[in-house]
């Protein structure tokens, strides 16, 4: 029998839940792996049968690894995405339920329950800023959809700011202290943790998107380096792949330095929450890239008009960007993750 | 991935209905990246929903048996 009043009742409980984001995250291990490399190489598959040996389109009806090519879209790229980022966000809930179980101040009016609340008003947040895509900046040309679908993440990010903020003075204790550990937190400096978090999610979003979109310079360098030869455009395709992971890791370590500093272990947890409090706008428009790319693969087979798959096509551009805007935020915030869940197992034994 | 899979078609028949009337990539548009929208909310809230109810149901056994 435990007090319900003991702290420790509440470690305890949380030890057992942190299994949830374990089994979250060794799902993803086989959804992404297995989904991602079976993309690949269907994929490449395809290409290689269809269009260098025997000389049929993308998508050809005539060629039968189109199947696989598409089915590999949906496994890989919904299916794995999907995983990975639930396995971060189950991952990132338990780390800082396990890191605020040993605190007496956070136990004591549920206020442990900070994390699932970030959570579920960052879910209320995305469904306001799905209407401004589907509503109010519907997208009248072709330019304007990968506007739409990167505006979708700033627009979710400004709003919840003010959520945030009031989310913190509405249910968190004026200090709290952590047993064991030298830290003497208040809510303002775990609003700012959250707030470093959900911004450097928006800049690395940014940043992929500058690095990746048709219209930016890095894109338009590489396809002039092409007219020279396969081998300087898989160079320079190498290059500009290792630049684009500077700003990422600066904003990480920006991130997970403040946190620290603020509010301990449990300020990298909530860090990693307010980067992935927007992850269901994420995963909307990381998920829209396949479902337009194997809409383009039907219009293909099933002998539609020219303009049915001009249109699908410019679709899939602008979501073939917008999946790289969800695998930075995915990979950045599965980072932070990392460190929170290092951060709960030293809290928990106490070897700083 | 069931919903994504339906979605597929779905954005290819509004993108080939619509062709005439010139809202072929508006429609289309807006059907796919409510397909997404589906995956999205429907994963985030399972993991709260789960986590919460994993909670609740801890508490019980640990506190009140």
């Amino acid at each position: 029998m435990v007090n319900p009043l003991d702290t420790y009742g509440y470690l305890r409980i949380f030890e057992y839940i942190s299994g949830y984001g374990l089994g979250g995250s060794s799902v993803a291990l086989f959804c992404r792996v297995g989904g991602g490399i079976y993309t690949k190489a269907a994929d490449v598959g395809a290409d290689l049968t269809g269009k260098n040996v025997l000389g049929y389109d993308e998508d050809s009806p005539d060629n039968p690894a189109t199947i696989a090519d598409n089915v590999g879209d949906n496994v890989g790229d919904i299916a794995g995405m999907g995983s990975d980022l639930f396995g971060s966000l189950a991952e990132s809930t338990c780390a800082a339920l396990v890191v605020s179980g040993t605190s007496d101040e956070l136990c004591k009016d549920a206020c442990f329950l900070f994390p699932l609340v970030f959570s579920a008003a960052g879910i209320l947040v995305c469904l306001i800023t799905s209407f401004f895509a589907t509503n109010i900046m519907s997208v009248k040309e072709r330019k304007n959809i990968e506007k739409t679908l990167y505006f979708q993440l700033v627009i979710s990010t400004i709003i919840l700011t003010p959520t945030i903020v009031a989310l913190v003075f509405l249910t968190l204790p004026e200090n709290f202290s952590f047993r064991g550990i030298d830290v003497n937190s208040t809510r303002i400096k775990v609003m700012i943790c959250a707030l470093s978090g959900l911004y450097s999610g928006l800049i690395i979003g940014w940043f992929t998107d500058y690095f990746t979109s048709n219209i930016h310079a890095p894109t338009q360098g590489l396809a002039q380096a092409c007219k020279q030869g396969a081998a300087i455009n898989v160079i320079q395709g190498l290059a500009l792949g290792y630049l684009s992971t500077i700003v990422p890791i600066i904003c990480i370590s920006i991130t997970v330095f403040l946190s620290f500093r603020l509010a301990g272990m449990y300020g990298i947890a909530i860090g990693a929450l307010g980067m992935l409090s927007n992850i269901a706008t994420g995963l909307a428009i990381d998920g829209y890239g396949p479902i337009s790319d194997n809409a383009g693969g039907i219009s293909e087979m099933s002998e539609f008009p020219k303009a049915v798959r001009d249109n699908t096509d410019a679709l899939d551009a602008a979501g073939n960007t917008t999946a790289a805007i969800g695998k930075g935020l995915a990979i950045g915030s599965a980072c932070l993750v990392s460190i929170a869940l290092f951060g709960a197992f030293t809290t928990r034994t106490g070897v700083i | 991935m069931y919903v994504a899979t339906r979605a597929n078609v779905r954005v290819t028949y509004m993108a080939a209905v619509n062709l005439k009337n010139g809202t072929s990539l508006q429609s289309a548009f807006v059907v796919a990246f409510r397909g997404g929208c589906v995956m999205g909310f429907c994963l985030v809230s399972l993991a709260l929903i789960v986590l919460t109810f994993i909670i609740i149901v801890y508490k019980r056994i640990l506190f009140y048996i």
